[in-house]
């Protein structure tokens, strides 16, 4: 984090050949896990062989075979084909979720570190409220007043995760305000002030993707997990949590059913964790 | 059995920073005697602290002893850049007084306990009686209120008494021989007085060998009977410390004696050695100090230039035109630039 | 003194979330559409309790005298009656309290237990193959869903080796203990990643300080540099991060309990809102925020306990 700005300056100029920015493989490697999560998502209805919420009386709980790669679930039903489209109904919702909360949350951070006094003091205030209680328990609450479902989760989602933006936005935006180079930019004219923001809303805007990165593997696993209690999405789409939870009577005996699932979260994790490390590696200076 | 307690013989240090290597301490030699003072001096980032880092096995992430050998006491305990005993020699052996006692010091445990667990490591002593020789050693040192004291924090301490309760937690290990990496430099003119003179009378009183480091010339003077002047990693000078800043027979040592401000000398101008040393390049060939030296000829730029006798039996340069450094210093006495 | 005035302005600060916790609980019932004391009293109530509910509770008036009497009720303890027990809120939680406390303990306790070694062998082996491992194997672990550990747990130990309980609290202090053991694992597996992470970063600063290096270069054995100079070093920042984290740790006491059929706090709310238990949902937000409160208080208290240089300021 930038501690001498106007120092900071001079050094980006100052990179030698040795030094020159690479793009980190973390980042790289995570990016195209993602791109091929996103395509599964996005052609899910063209690769998957078969409808996932199609029942089959005359095939259930089969294992591993030709016709069904990943077997069939107590239903009938193609696990592989459901796993496609369940990635697709998580991504949609984590992604949109996160994406909501990023807006909302940096555009109120920047509100509130920017304008300071009642504005700051009663956003501030409306964080510190929404974070008093333990994340699952605010979103089953809403989940509660709302209902449960593809679009209620989503909303929940947004309305307690838009906080924790606002917070890191509001605090790197203060750190910049209390800052003498913000005398000095002002004192040098209009060009100082130019300087000024090509400076300030880089950090501003990293650190909260930075951290968006971390967010979405807390939420994928929030909304999992809310399927897997029922307040989530609802039968029969497919889902992750819904899957585990309908495989959880078959750990014994057909685990896949339950861990091809959970695979699934745990790759899309990797992927964004990838990215996330990455991009902090790519944006640390030095 | 040798008469030297600590003998240290063509110590190279090399480090290994983004998969270069540069050699930041080259082929240094020094012994000292029981009782004995030898300052090392040289500016900043010389090698000085590393050279005094490696002899306790604590170089920083990436830095290494290449070659050289190190005996304590008759016995070799560095062979070959090989440790070969040097790491239990720690506290008891050789002790090491760091330059920032606000960072040398844990924050978060109380002063007389990062004393006496020394004692308890070192003297074989219990807890109750450990504690009670922190105190003593408090009230040695000259804390007013060694009991009450004993219990505060680094942070809630004055710099010098900071200082002095590092040099207590060293001596408390009873080192044979007592390192010091600039331990006055943070602090301020007076304090710095009252502790050199608590070093050196723990010297005298113990008989520990000191190896004193620092970039202060004044400080040097004060308690080191012997000097080794230090550049880029090598000693380029050496001899007792009068004679030598009375009469430096290396141009180097002639450059930094002659920036320390006088302010009774005709020339009120500031005199700065010309160039920029602090880019350590060992790429360099030849001797390291060349490209800023007044006296540089054509047989300066290649070749080693290892410490030689001149003048007296213990005198000691690198330099082979050390005869005309004494010309330098009449020239500039009369005001003429170089 | 110092930390008495830091410990007021804590305090009152915590006062005042407290307020917004009763007041974000209470504007709950006013966003499920319909008349509140219906929703309050279930679809059973009589005329006659509707019209009591809309006197005693303000029903009519403006909506702050409503928060006003709320909170006047709550501070007394009186959470309301739940609609699928039939007896107090307050009491329902009174019995179901505890366990979730005894869990959120054992898995803090396990946690650290788990993180404390990965963490120092991560920051001592620093970038070489044994670090590399442990940060793969947290990163890992950071995206496993903590109901599909539980099961696996269930499934592996209970069920095929029935070591441990399948479910269920037991009866008497030993069986408590037992049937916690893989809950709280289950929890301890699912938090540790952050806590190794944080705990090697902060690690990593500490070793490379001077204090560590005068700690080695007075011969002090390793064992006692890493552990009583470094560790005890690194520790407070972790402390915040486990603080940070623990509104994670409380929320997934919810979906544990409802795996592990406990009969805690977190599966009395997932069980009142299947079965529109209004006023138990109502009563467990309130509680779980004053959790959080409290143990928010306390890590501050202890990080500045352990930071004696904090006080100053």
């Amino acid at each position: 984090m930038s501690q001498h700005a106007a120092t900071d300056v001079r050094l980006h100029k100052v990179k030698t050949a040795g030094e020159r920015r690479h793009t980190p493989a973390t980042l790289v490697a995570g990016l195209i896990l993602l791109t091929i999560l996103v395509a599964i998502a996005i052609f899910a209805p063209l690769i998957a062989p078969y409808n996932p919420e199609a029942q089959n009386a005359t095939a259930l709980l089969q294992g591993i075979s030709a016709h069904h790669w990943l077997g069939t679930d107590e239903l009938g039903r193609d696990v592989f084909s459901r796993l496609l489209y369940a990635t697709r109904v998580d991504l949609e919702i984590s992604v949109a979720a996160v994406a909501a909360s990023w807006l909302i949350g940096t555009s109120l951070g920047l509100l509130a570190g920017y304008a300071g006094g009642i504005i700051d003091a009663i956003i501030m205030r409306l964080v510190d409220f929404v974070m008093a209680f333990p994340f699952y328990v605010l979103i089953i609450a809403l989940v509660f007043v709302i209902g449960s479902g593809f679009g209620s989760i989503l909303l929940a989602l947004i309305v307690v995760g838009w906080v924790s933006y606002a917070r890191i936005v509001r605090g790197e935006v203060r750190v910049v305000a209390t800052r003498e180079y913000i005398a000095a930019a002002r004192m040098t004219g209009i060009r100082g002030r130019w300087l000024l923001l090509r400076h300030v809303l880089p950090n501003v805007v990293v650190q909260p993707v930075v951290y968006a990165m971390s967010d979405v593997i807390n939420v994928i696993l929030a909304i999992v997990t809310l399927g897997f209690l029922g307040l989530g999405v609802q039968p029969p789409t497919p889902e992750w949590g819904l899957m585990i939870s309908d495989g959880s009577d078959f750990l014994a005996t057909h685990w896949g059913l339950a861990t091809f699932p959970t695979i699934a979260v745990v790759i899309t994790g990797l992927a964004f964790s990838l990215i996330g490390d990455g991009f902090a590696e790519l944006v640390a200076e030095g | 059995m040798s008469e030297y307690v600590l003998d240290v013989r063509n110590l190279t240090i090399a480090i290994e920073r983004r998969g270069r290597t540069t050699t930041v301490v080259r082929d240094v030699s020094f012994a000292v005697r029981p009782g004995d003072a030898l300052g090392i001096v040289g500016e900043s980032g010389c090698g000085k602290s590393m050279t005094l880092r490696a002899l306790l096995g604590i170089l920083p992430r990436g830095a290494r002893l290449t070659s050289g050998s190190v005996w304590f006491e008759g016995r070799c305990v560095v062979r070959d850049g090989v440790d070969n005993g040097l790491a239990a020699l720690r506290g008891g052996g050789i002790g090491l007084v760091f330059q920032d006692a606000t960072s040398a010091l844990n924050p978060v445990m109380r002063i007389g306990n990062q004393i006496s667990e020394g004692l308890r490591r070192h003297a074989d002593v219990g807890r109750r009686a450990s504690h009670l020789a922190a105190v003593d050693t408090l009230r040695s040192l000259g804390f007013p209120a060694p009991e009450r004291q004993q219990r505060q924090f680094p942070h809630e301490l004055s710099g010098g008494m900071r200082q002095r309760a590092m040099i207590g937690m060293t001596t408390s290990c009873k080192p044979r021989v007592l390192l010091c990496d600039e331990p006055t430099t943070a602090l301020d003119v007076t304090t710095q007085l009252r502790v050199l003179r608590l070093i050196d009378s723990i010297r005298k009183a113990t008989g520990t060998a000191l190896v004193f480091v620092s970039h202060d010339l004044g400080v040097i003077a004060e308690i080191c009977s012997q000097v080794a002047v230090m550049y880029q990693g090598q000693f380029v000078e050496r001899g007792p410390t009068d004679e030598l800043f009375a009469t430096p027979m290396h141009p180097y040592t002639h450059g930094l004696l002659g920036a320390v401000p006088d302010i009774d000398a005709p020339d009120p101008r500031l005199f700065a050695i010309p160039g920029d040393g602090a880019a350590a390049n060992a790429d360099i060939s030849g001797c390291p100090f060349h490209p800023r030296c007044p006296l540089a000829v054509e047989a300066c730029r290649s070749g080693e230039f290892p410490l030689v006798t001149v003048g007296g039996a213990d005198r000691e340069s690198a330099c082979i035109r050390s005869a005309d450094v004494t010309g330098l210093h009449r020239r500039r006495d009369e005001g003429t630039d170089d | 003194m110092p930390y008495g005035s830091y410990l007021t302005r804590r305090l009152l600060s915590g006062l005042v979330t407290l307020f917004g916790i009763t007041l974000v609980v209470f504007l709950m019932i006013h966003l499920v559409p319909g008349d509140p004391a219906r929703v309050l009293l279930g679809p059973h109530a009589t005329a006659q309790e509707i019209a009591t509910l809309h006197a005693e509770w303000g029903l009519n008036r403006p909506i702050w005298i409503q928060y006003g009497l709320y909170v006047k009720r709550v501070v007394t303890g009186n959470l309301g009656s739940s609609l699928f027990y039939q007896i107090p809120v307050s009491q329902l939680i009174g019995e179901r309290l505890p366990l979730t406390l005894y869990l959120m303990a054992f898995s803090a306790v396990l946690a650290l237990i788990i993180a404390l070694p990965l963490a120092t062998l991560a920051a001592l082996r620093r970038d070489r193959l044994a670090d590399h491992i442990v940060r793969i194997f947290s990163q890992i672990g950071l995206s496993v869903p903590a109901v599909w550990l539980g099961l696996i747990l269930i499934t592996l130990i209970s069920v095929k080796a029935h070591a441990l309980p399948v479910g269920g609290y037991g009866t008497g202090a030993a069986a408590h203990f037992r049937s916690l053991i893989l809950p709280s694992l289950t929890i301890a597996l699912s938090i540790f990643p952050t806590l190794t992470r944080s705990l090697r970063a902060s690690l990593i600063v500490v070793l490379d300080s001077d204090y560590i290096a005068s700690a080695k270069a007075r011969g002090l054995s390793w064992p006692r540099v890493v552990i009583v100079h470094g560790i005890r070093n690194a520790i407070p920042p972790t402390v915040t991060v486990l603080g940070l984290n623990i509104g994670y740790l409380v929320g997934s006491t919810v979906a544990v309990e409802t795996i592990f059929a406990l009969p805690g706090l977190g599966s009395l709310m997932i069980q009142a809102v299947l079965s529109r238990d209004f006023p138990v949902v109502q009563g467990v937000a309130i509680v779980y925020g004053v959790l959080v409160l409290v143990i928010n208080l306390a890590t501050d208290l202890t990080h500045t306990a352990l930071e004696p240089r904090l006080v100053e300021q």
